[in-house]
């Protein structure tokens, strides 16, 4: 059977795909532009690395990547559109994992944190206004040998450029051993200094030891939509984050799936998604299962994170924090999220930290907590709730008297550096 | 006028409590005092040995240290007092009795005593409404792993369970735990037909399984329920739902996860086991070694499942069926699977084959199909793989290359 007719272009199968699983895959088509890694296409000009090609490749072109191994770090600073071959599928045995490992030497610093200047070595730099398209790549950044918490490593690191990154694995952005508590290792990490938008579509983050996505800075905005991250649970040495939302950053937080992010009892909190000085933030028909906060919106007051809309989410068994936390962040619209299992409370408008406000509460399922809402710092527009199994349906208070055992604790999200 | 009562109730159990207060139920007795106009019992036995089958039981939010028996058609419901105000609670909860729990029922399949905090049996119509039933506090350490315990059990027995929180159902002993006992919700049969209702729960703190339906005659419908184990252990396999044993069922819209037992793969977020027919369709299954499983074993058959439309993240197999025929699996978001994300499993000593797996998104596994020697799959179109080391994987029950765990003969730890 000719490989060719096997290889899956995923560029074309655009975004839909994403959500989409029961459209029939488009018929393979080739592009003007196009060169490949690896030879699993016949009649295309190739290269044995992506680095290679990504050198080679005029602007606007595509590199399609065939399955395989590659001990690369990659930089794109220039428009260009990566994409993962199937060489598989349902026609016959292969292979879709175009696996981006560590380069033989192990990871290299590449990039600097535009926040704070860190070192930061990650598996692939989109920088420098550059348009990308990274699509059905597998990253995996295991058996990192770092010394010391010098260095963060990031699986995809888009800094001041614009970058759809779709369907693709991100996996084990852990500096391991005794380090794995360093406050490093994110799987996805969008920032800028002069302007960054992201598209992030689809993929599976797992195995960080902080935070899966991070979205950071006044002139970044992104779309965070049907990823799947899952956390350490209680055993993750450091307070982990699956979505951050940080610094002044515009994001839209959608239909995505994430799970377990438990710290435990110390003075900081996992937070499922975090949206810390950033305002408008949009976090809708998320499933988040098993964490602590799974939802918090927070300023410290240096930033505002005023104006969050947070529906239809799904959440399930937060412990020792509230299921969904405003603090800070004035005009807060929580509703229809079915809430189930909270600790302490399932909405919280939190009268602790100043400047917390909410102007719509309505029509939420809350099954079991132990309060249903608490509005320590006043709340309109709370109606239409259902109440399950709640000690507490509504209390003017921030905190829930009725349990003892369970006396809050002042525990704060713990945003990345 | 019973008759109409109880079909009313029927329909209420499921709809927003505000209705069931407007309601004003003549057929109705309360317990707690926090309704006018209606006969107050001071416990909800109390209630149950007075009233006529039909009636309703308002229970008012408070602590009840008891254990019911159902015998009769009834409804009871917990009443939210803040339902207008906002200023109420509406939390009715069953804990531990002040003499500590006492056996109450036999097991229908091997008669293991067992500590039901509820136990419905014999009756055709009991609805069981936003009530917390909560086993904190038990002391099992004299009968070991002796007596089970179960939050709400249905044998032989018709009714729905719906809105309510069960809770803690463990023997309270980490000496014990790992004990095959703890079932939150059980339903099982011997006799007949049971049609059940299990919708819109919130299930926590369980020993061994979340939710069980076992035995032919059992006839579930299982939906909208949240039901996550305590995450990995070495203790004991969980499994948040169960069917098995020839139960029916539709498991459907729930949120499951962290079933995940260390030393081998063996917890199933939800396991079909000896069951024929059974669909299990858009449930969210986070962190499960088995996110799917569908088995059967020489005794039984787990015929023609439906696997559609679930959503599922991290596991070891996606969707594993062993021993099962004529299955389709198709319309699922599979993603981080360390085995097969698709498992057709030659493993369970029977023929094992799909109907169809399509329209299946799988990103990231060792295999994204996995298929054991001499299994099969029929149509096999329009999945997409995307960081699958291997796409399709045939002859073998293992992929290579993945993150191998030995695997147990008996693969799933079901309840029986």
């Amino acid at each position: 059977m000719s490989k060719t007719h096997l290889a899956i272009d995923r560029a074309v199968m655009g975004l839909a795909l994403a959500t989409t699983m029961l459209a029939a895959l488009p018929a393979y088509a080739k592009k003007t532009t196009t060169i490949e890694v690896g030879s699993c296409v016949s009649g295309l000009p190739t290269f044995a690395t992506i680095s290679d090609a990504i050198t080679a490749a005029p602007k606007n072109a595509t590199i399609e990547i065939c399955p395989g191994n590659y001990t690369e770090q990659l930089k794109i600073a220039k428009n260009l559109t990566l994409t993962g071959l199937d060489a598989g599928g349902n026609t016959g045995a292969g292979s879709s994992l175009v696996h981006i490992v560590a380069p033989s030497g192990g990871f290299q610093a590449n990039a600097t944190d535009l926040n704070g200047g860190q070192p930061i070595a990650a598996q692939l730099v989109v920088s420098s206004g550059a348009v990308a398209k990274v699509i059905g790549l597998g990253f995996d950044a295991s058996g990192s040998s770092f010394g010391d918490c010098s260095t963060n490593l990031v699986g995809v690191l888009v800094q001041n450029a614009t970058a759809t990154l779709q369907n693709n694995s991100v996996l084990n952005d852990t500096l391991g051993g005794n380090l794995t508590g360093c406050q490093d290792g994110e799987g996805i990490l969008v920032e800028s200094s002069t302007g960054a938008k992201a598209t992030i579509a689809g993929n599976h983050v797992s195995g960080f030891d902080k935070n899966g996505i991070t979205i950071k800075n006044a002139t970044t905005s992104a779309t965070v939509s049907g990823n799947t991250v899952e956390g350490g649970g209680a055993a993750a040495v450091a307070a982990q984050n699956g979505v951050e939302i940080s610094t002044g950053a515009v994001a839209t937080v959608s239909k995505n799936v994430i799970a377990d992010f438990v710290y435990g009892g110390g003075t900081y909190a996992a937070s499922s998604v975090l949206v810390y000085n950033a305002p408008k933030a949009t976090v809708t028909g998320n499933v988040i299962n098993e964490g602590q906060y799974a939802i918090i919106i927070y300023s410290d007051g240096s930033m505002s994170a005023d104006n969050p809309t947070i529906t239809k989410n799904t959440v399930a068994h937060t412990t020792l924090t509230d299921a969904v936390e405003i603090c800070g962040a004035a005009d807060a619209t929580v509703n229809t999220n079915t809430i189930s299992g909270s600790q302490l409370s399932a909405i919280h408008i939190d009268g602790t930290c100043s400047g917390s406000g909410a102007k719509a509460i309505t029509g939420n399922r809350i099954n079991y907590a132990c309060a249903g809402i608490l509005t320590g710092a006043g709340a309109s527009g709370v109606s239409k709730n259902t109440f399950l199994n709640t000690g507490a349906d509504v209390l003017q208070s921030d905190s829930c008297p009725g349990d003892q055992s369970r006396v809050r604790q002042a525990r704060r999200a713990s945003p990345r550096r | 006028m019973q008759l109409t009562r109880t079909l009313a109730a029927a329909v209420l159990g499921t709809t927003a409590l505000a209705s069931l207060a407007a309601a004003a139920p003549k057929n109705a007795v309360q317990v707690g005092g926090c309704e006018t106009n209606l006969t107050n019992y001071t416990t909800i036995s109390a209630a149950l040995a007075s009233i006529p089958a039909g009636f309703t039981i308002d229970v008012c939010p408070a602590d009840y240290a008891e254990q019911l028996t159902i015998t009769q058609n009834v409804t009871i419901t917990g009443v939210d007092t803040g339902a207008k105000t906002g200023n109420g609670s509406s939390r009715a909860r069953l804990v531990i009795p002040a003499g500590g729990f006492a056996v109450n029922a036999a097991d229908l399949d091997g008669g293991q005593p067992i500590v039901a905090q509820i136990l419905v049996a014999n009756a055709s119509s009991v609805t069981i409404n936003n009530l917390t039933v909560d086993a904190s506090g038990g002391n099992f350490s004299q009968s070991g792993c002796a007596t089970d315990i179960v939050g709400v059990l249905f044998q032989n027995a018709s009714g729905t369970l719906s809105n309510s929180a069960v809770l803690n159902t463990n023997l309270n002993d980490p000496n014990l735990f790992g004990c095959q006992d703890g079932l939150a919700i059980y339903a099982q049969s011997s006799t007949g037909q049971s049609i059940v209702t299990i919708s819109g729960n919130y299930v926590d703190g369980f020993q061994k399984n979340g939710i069980t339906a076992n035995d032919s005659g059992v006839v579930a419908s299982i939906t909208n329920n949240t039901v996550l184990g305590i995450g990995p252990t070495s203790v004991i396999g969980q499994n948040s739902i169960q069917v098995g044993f020839g139960a029916k069922a539709s498991v459907d819209g729930n949120d499951v996860g962290d079933d995940v037992y260390t030393p081998t793969p063996v917890s199933s977020g939800i396991l079909v086991y000896d069951s024929t027919p059974t669909t299990v369709s858009n449930n969210v299954v986070t962190n499960a070694q088995y996110a799917v499983a569908v088995v059967a074993d020489t005794t039984g058959a787990a015929d023609k499942p439906s696997v559609l439309g679930n959503q599922i993240e991290t596991a070891f197999d996606g969707v594993d069926i062993c021993g099962s025929a004529q299955g389709g699996v198709n319309g699922n978001m599979i993603d981080g699977v360390s085995n097969g994300a698709i498992h057709v499993d030659a493993s369970c000593q029977i023929a094992t084959s799909l109907s169809s797996a399509t329209g299946n998104r799988i990103n990231q596994a060792c295999a994204g199909v996995l298929e054991g020697s001499g299994a099969s799959i029929t149509e096999f179109a329009s999945n997409i793989f995307l960081s699958v080391a291997n796409d399709v994987v045939t002859g073998t029950d293992t992929c290579s290359g993945g993150e191998q765990t030995p695997r147990r003969r008996m693969h799933v730890s079901v309840f029986r």
